[in-house]
């Protein structure tokens, strides 16, 4: 009898633990699924390419002269053997960089649906005299900040993106002779009182990031508050934002600013002027005497006026084409 | 009788406690963190949606093409929708608070940047695709991680459900209490069969067999929800969390894709991302392949095969895009992008359609299992406290006739 209170006792433990392990044996949870997904989803947006590193200030005389052209032009499919000329020939086209936002420079024509403009056209000279068509061309979209890497990597065999010529640029690729002849200037929303950088004190003034404006403007005497872009355009949306009270950069881009916004005025003296070359990668100078007699062909048969009364005719009056100087 | 009174009620304690914990715990999985990882899952896949739709809608330049409007429309209607049903759900003070707050405040300059965009788009002006840009920008850069966050508080709430909904803490909790009145009660049945000699005393046995039932009952109650909570989870809400996972991140990889090509080379940065993103979602040893396995141990294993099979095609069609565009054939990579059939968006379709109809079954499964967790301990509680009353009134009852006798 004495027993019977244990054992029922310690049969009822019994049982209940029994039911416990059973039960705790199945059904447990776990957060691997969740630790999964959630990690999935922090996955990191890829690295970025640096820009390229601001370049040391240096003196070298006259940046705008280049290189002789040599005589005349070669016929078209027939380079020269072992010239550069001779590698893009072999290749099929040539592989140009240029801007897509620069509306009547290099800009994407969605009505046409192809890169266009100014410099496209130039481009396509240069592409006509070495395959007799002008259509046997690449047009790659370049940032600012990557065009001239993309010419030192071999990327692209020219750029034309109102790259100015300076003393600065010299020492990291070679450049063409002047194809255009530009001038810093301001632009700033119609409604505003400014005229120019001196009346922008401490107001934030936008440029694009490496450009020759962005290095003028941080030396501006009434130290305006720079605010660099990766992209030329954005600019213009940070000027119909808000964000900036004026963009500086060169009267051709901003000439293509008003053209997407008329309530925009350019204003201003011109800061400096900002002579146009196209950008090839050293170690090739007889391409770029080539391409200085594409342009001085240019200049003489009047391609470089229709050019320009094309696509800048409606809005300044066509000058002669700038002069090439040539040291070598 | 005072040991018993104490007895009844720490056991009614225990026990209702025990199985109320758990009933709250599955009513959570059920009602609430369930359906708010839902709806936050909704939204962060709307979201992502009308980013790459966005991003490949100017890729034809000019006028937009209607179906890819509307769809952008759709997924900005859907994605305001389920906010403010989270907003509602998730109040203001916590993370998830400022999340869906922060959301709501950019969603409109989002869209009004890709209105901008458009208009235009529509003149041939350049600065559409800088406006383009911008969006994408704040989509990526603030609204996504902000879904992203929202998304992941509610799926460690979900976590946390489940956890307390099968805890040993509430069986051990409802034996513990069982144990503890039948052990008071067979004691004194004992006692008493001892000193009167009477082994029988039928009011105290039936409240002894009545406990013994209640028991029974509770354990095999916990052990069906605990099992049900089990299967709500991993043939349930892991592949919910593991497709989404998935359909998010190739949404991403498509805009990657669209933005690259409306860079034309200036998208290194776009095709690098998509290149990482194939590899983490990759079905041998990526997400899709976690996500076939789940899918395996719910039943179903033909999704897997068809989540590969969507995915390798996907892949082949960017790759093709992709070679023409290292030659600089940028119309003929849009062309083949957007326009032809068999493109390589009618491909990213066919894969997000795939895993989102996989998303739906996984939580339809979800929603079956949850359900039976939470009417495996429907009446539990009140059988409970009932039965434990009754129970004690009837060993007082048999105490009393026995005291009676006594006298």
């Amino acid at each position: 009898m004495r027993r019977l209170p244990a054992c029922a006792l310690v049969t009822t433990i019994v049982a209940a633990t029994t039911a416990v392990a059973v039960l705790a044996g199945c059904g447990s949870s776990s957060d691997r699924a969740l630790r999964t997904s959630l990690s999935a989803l922090a996955t990191p947006p890829a690295a970025s390419t640096p820009a390229a590193p601001p370049a040391a200030p240096v003196r070298c005389g006259d940046p705008t002269a280049s290189l002789r052209p040599a005589g005349g032009l070669p016929p078209p499919r027939r380079m020269p053997a072992g010239s550069y000329m001779a590698r893009i020939q072999k290749r099929g086209r040539l592989v140009a960089g240029v801007d897509q936002n620069t509306l009547l420079f290099a800009y994407f024509n969605p009505a046409t649906r192809r890169i266009e403009g100014f410099e496209v056209d130039v481009l396509r000279e240069v592409a006509r005299a070495i395959f007799g068509n002008p259509d046997a061309i690449e047009l790659r979209a370049v940032t600012t900040a990557q065009r001239i890497p993309e010419v030192q990597s071999g990327a692209v065999d020219v750029v034309a993106d109102a790259v100015t010529v300076n003393c600065e640029r010299r020492r990291l690729v070679d450049f063409s002779s002047v194809y255009f002849a530009a001038a810093q200037r301001v632009l700033v929303p119609a409604a505003s009182r400014a005229r120019g950088l001196a009346d922008l004190h401490g107001r934030r003034v936008c440029a694009t990031r490496s450009s020759t404006s962005l290095a003028r403007l941080e030396r501006a005497p009434s130290h305006p508050t720079p605010y660099a872009v990766a992209q030329r355009t954005d600019c213009l949306v940070a000027l119909q934002e808000g964000r900036v009270a004026a963009i500086t950069s060169d009267d051709a881009i901003l000439l293509g600013f008003k053209a997407q916004d008329p309530a925009t005025r350019i204003v201003g003296p011109r800061l400096g002027d900002e002579p146009y070359g196209m950008a090839i990668a050293k170690g090739h100078p007889e391409f770029v005497r080539f391409v200085n007699g594409v342009l001085q062909r240019m200049r003489q048969d009047g391609t470089w006026r229709a050019i320009h009364r094309r696509w800048l005719g409606p809005f300044a009056p066509t000058p002669a084409p700038p002069e090439a100087r040539y040291a070598g | 009788m005072v040991l018993v009174a104490v007895a009844a009620v720490g056991a009614a304690l225990l026990m209702a406690g025990a199985v109320g914990s758990r009933q709250r715990a599955a009513n959570a999985v059920a009602t609430q963190s369930g359906p708010l990882l839902v709806q936050a899952d909704e939204l962060y896949a709307s979201l992502a949606d009308a980013d790459a739709t966005a991003a490949t809608t100017f890729l034809t330049g000019g006028q937009e093409p209607p179906a890819r409007r509307r769809r952008y429309l759709q997924d900005l209607r859907s994605a305001s929708a389920r906010l403010s049903n989270l907003a509602r759900e998730v109040g203001d003070s916590s993370d998830a608070g400022a999340a869906v707050s922060q959301i709501a405040t950019l969603l409109p300059v989002y869209s009004g940047s890709i209105e901008a965009a458009r208009a235009n788009n529509r003149q041939g002006f350049p600065i559409g695709a800088a406006y383009l840009r911008e969006a994408s920008d704040v989509m990526r850069g603030r609204i996504l991680p902000a879904a992203g966050r929202l998304y992941a508080f509610e799926a460690q709430k979900l976590g946390d459900s489940y956890k307390s909904g099968t805890s040993w803490n509430g069986i051990v909790a409802f034996g513990a209490g069982a144990v503890l009145i039948l052990a008071v009660l067979i004691a004194i049945q004992v006692a008493l069969a001892r000193r009167m000699r009477r082994n029988l005393n039928i009011p105290m046995a039936v409240a002894t067999v009545l406990l013994i039932g209640l028991a029974a009952w509770g354990l095999a109650a916990m052990a069906t929800e605990q099992r049900a909570l089990g299967d709500a989870q991993r043939k349930g809400s892991d592949s919910v969390e593991v497709l989404s996972a998935a359909r998010i991140l190739s949404l991403r990889a498509q805009a990657d894709e669209g933005l690259a090509l409306v860079a034309r080379g200036g998208g290194g940065q776009n095709l690098a991302e998509f290149d990482l993103i194939m590899r983490r979602l990759r079905p041998d040893g990526g997400l899709l392949g976690e996500a076939a396995r789940l899918a395996e141990r719910a039943g179903s294993a033909e999704e897997g095969a068809s989540t590969a099979t969507a995915f390798a095609s996907y892949r082949a069609a960017h790759g093709r895009v992709a070679a023409l565009q290292d030659q600089g054939r940028y119309a003929d990579a849009v062309r083949l992008a957007v326009a032809v059939p068999g493109s390589e968006s009618a491909r990213a379709a066919r894969l997000d359609a795939t895993l989102a109809a996989q998303v739906a079954a996984a939580q339809k499964r979800f929603e079956r299992a949850a359900s039976r967790a939470t009417s495996a301990l429907s009446g539990l509680r009140i059988a409970i406290i009932l039965i434990v009353a009754v129970s004690a009134l009837l060993a007082l009852a048999g105490l009393q006739l026995r005291m009676n006798e006594y006298r």
